[in-house]
């Protein structure tokens, strides 16, 4: 590898001009070309003048930029495709999220990467916001004992009318709110209380026309905990993404959104004393190289592009999202049952 | 060109925006959702001594700019401050629609002699190469609702600043500053939340003494890469700094606040936000002594 880790980014939509940005801004890595089809787009790369090459055709840019790792943030239904190319092209690949459409696609890249060696990283980058990082650390640290209920929510004031492109169609999206956003919930929970046993979904449509603007879901994990995520993009009051989780414990409750971590313990434990602590972003958080998007962003790329150097492993793996999107299958596939109950075990 | 504010309200309040907590966000918002309330504390802030505005294109700020002409006492004497493009608007537009779709429907409301200039033709929706003629007419769809006020700078949004900065866009920040100034005699300025990088930057490529917008608090909250870094180059750059984030989104005290920042050279002006008149007028004249503005009642 050169002394800079080189990327290229597939797609430059919003999240390709960010992750292009943070592969420039991080110490250690730089951006060496980029893959976007649309023209005008291209043309705007160029005019930045950065003199770096903007390829039409992701093969072309694979075939003629030596490159160590490669953002792809194309719709998700040509992640797998892409993501395998870079890969029997010797790159390492941040996808962004979901994964897929459904998580039997994603098979062959996950057995792909266990036989190449290279790193595969998918975007859920909520692991990464201060609040949620130190909230499963104190889950893990076991001052709360055992989790017993969990309730999660993403809300959003942002459709309210029929959205066009590739975000509204189940074919190239895989789905609508829990797909795009909802996951983000399901990828935390995973995270934290392990992947559950059964699911339910309910969901419907009002603005969207093929896609689900609303989704209310429920989770069993097999160890008893129950758990639930209520999810929408056409909610009002939410400017920004609304991301929230309550977990209901034997010893406490911690409450985690965005800005805020708030604590209740009947007994104290370990650091923390009894009765309410409360934590907050400026306490929690620490300089990062750049924000651009959020420091969340640059903390999550900064773990991939650490981990191609080998410095240090990844958590939010192909194989872990993997395990998301086969919960997201289920859950859909619940839906498209009014809401039966589906065993994960029994589902591909 | 400089801005001769020492002291700036912030419009974080008004639109809604709350770094410690969405909820306190929501509250503020509903409560400023009545311009009369937005005007009121403007008046009680430039009475003491806060005699610039910061305004973000959001679609409030219209109302905003409206009953600011109407107000004899603000309209001749408070600066405005804008800062471009109200983000969270153009981020919802390209998830619901695209970032293709988001240009164009924009565009729309470009006059037709700005379409043409741009390539966009009537009704095709078809965008052609010019980034930078699509940036111009952009910036002159934003600043509409200020025409005829009195605008003295004008900011770029930190995201784009700092994706500037990392793509080291050197021809964009420069028709950035040329743009602002010849098309609105205004002064060109670029908020930044990675103020190691974007300092470095525009100092590599020789930008003189420009205008920034940068968090400086104790705390250290969203001063990248470190508070350390951010301090060093406030020393070894000169530039006309205006502090933000001082209170660190409420988490620092504004005696704290006032004590870290006259410890520091090289803050010229400092911008905070505010929500009742008692704070505003408290807030006024603790930061007001760090920059030298203090009013006496």
């Amino acid at each position: 590898m050169s002394a800079n880790v080189r990327c290229g980014v597939i797609g430059f939509g919003k999240m390709g001009m960010l992750h292009a940005s943070l592969a420039n801004a991080i110490e250690g890595s730089q951006l060496a070309a980029v893959c976007e089809p649309n023209r005008t787009i291209r043309n705007g790369f160029e005019t930045l003048g950065s003199n770096l090459p903007a390829f039409e055709n992701y093969a072309d840019m694979l075939d003629q930029v030596p490159l160590d790792a490669v953002f792809i943030c194309t719709p998700p239904s040509s992640h797998i495709q892409i993501a395998t190319e870079c890969v029997r092209k010797g790159c390492h690949v941040f996808i962004e999220k979901p994964l897929c459409l459904t998580a039997e696609a994603a098979q062959p890249l996950v057995a792909l990467l266990k036989q190449t060696g290279k790193i595969g990283m998918v975007g859920y980058m909520m692991r990464f916001a201060d609040t949620f990082s130190k909230a499963r650390e104190i889950v893990r640290q076991g001052a709360l004992g055992r989790v017993l209920a969990c309730r999660g929510a993403t809300k959003v004031s942002q459709n309210y009318k029929a959205g066009k492109g590739w975000r509204y169609s189940r074919k190239e999206s895989g789905g609508g709110v829990l797909i795009a956003q909802g996951i983000h919930m399901v990828d935390l929970m995973c995270w934290m209380l392990g992947t559950p046993h059964s699911v339910n979904l309910r969901s419907s449509n009002h603005y969207s026309r093929t896609v689900e603007d609303f989704v209310q879901a429920l989770f069993s994990w097999k160890d008893g905990i129950i758990g639930s995520l209520d999810s929408s993009w056409s909610v009002d009051g939410h400017r920004m993404m609304l991301t929230s989780l309550e977990l209901t414990c034997e010893n406490g409750t911690l409450a985690v959104d965005d800005d805020t971590v708030r604590l209740f313990l009947r007994k104290a434990a370990g650091e923390y004393k009894e009765g309410w602590t409360s934590m907050s972003k400026p306490e929690l958080s620490k300089g990062v190289s750049a924000d651009i998007g959020g420091t969340l962003y640059t903390k999550q790329d900064e773990a991939f592009l650490r981990a191609v150097r080998g410095q240090g492993k990844i958590e939010s793996d192909v194989r872990s999202a993997w395990s998301v999107q086969h919960v997201i299958d289920c859950l859909y596939k619940s839906a498209d049952e009014n809401g039966a109950t589906v065993d994960l075990d029994k589902v591909f | 060109m400089e801005i001769s504010d020492k002291l700036i309200l912030g419009h974080n309040q008004f639109f809604g925006v709350n770094h410690l907590s969405s909820a306190r966000g929501v509250a503020t918002e509903q409560y400023f959702s009545s311009t009369e309330n937005v005007i009121s504390l403007v008046r009680t802030a430039y009475r003491a001594g806060v005699t610039g505005l910061m305004l973000s294109t959001h679609e409030r700020a219209r109302a905003i700019a409206e009953a600011l002409r109407n107000d004899a006492e603000l309209s001749s004497n408070l600066r405005l401050h804008i800062l471009l493009p109200y983000m969270a608007k153009y981020v919802r537009m390209a998830n619901e629609r695209g970032s293709i779709s988001m240009l164009e429907e924009t565009l729309k409301q470009a006059t037709w002699a700005e379409r043409m200039a741009i390539g966009l033709k009537a009704g095709a929706g078809v965008l052609k190469k010019d980034l930078l003629a699509i940036l111009a007419a952009l910036i002159k769809i934003e600043l509409l609702p200020f025409k005829g006020l009195n605008v003295q700078s004008v900011f770029l949004h930190n995201s784009l600043t700092d994706m500037l900065a990392a793509l080291r866009a050197t021809e964009v920040v420069r028709f950035f500053l040329k743009n602002i100034t010849e098309e609105f005699g205004a002064c060109p300025a670029f908020c930044t939340l990675s103020a190691g990088l974007t300092m470095s930057f525009f100092r590599d490529i020789g930008l003189e003494a420009p205008v920034i917008m940068a968090p400086f608090n104790p705390a250290g909250f969203q001063m990248n890469p470190s508070r350390e870094r951010c301090e060093q180059l406030l020393q070894e750059y000169p530039c006309h700094m205006v502090a933000m984030s001082v209170l660190a989104a409420g988490y620092v005290t504004p005696a704290d606040a006032a004590r870290y920042l006259s410890s520091l050279t090289g803050i010229d002006s400092i911008i905070f936000g505010a929500s009742s008149a008692g704070h505003v007028t408290e807030l006024a004249g603790v930061l007001g002594t760090v920059v030298g503005q203090t009013v006496t009642p």
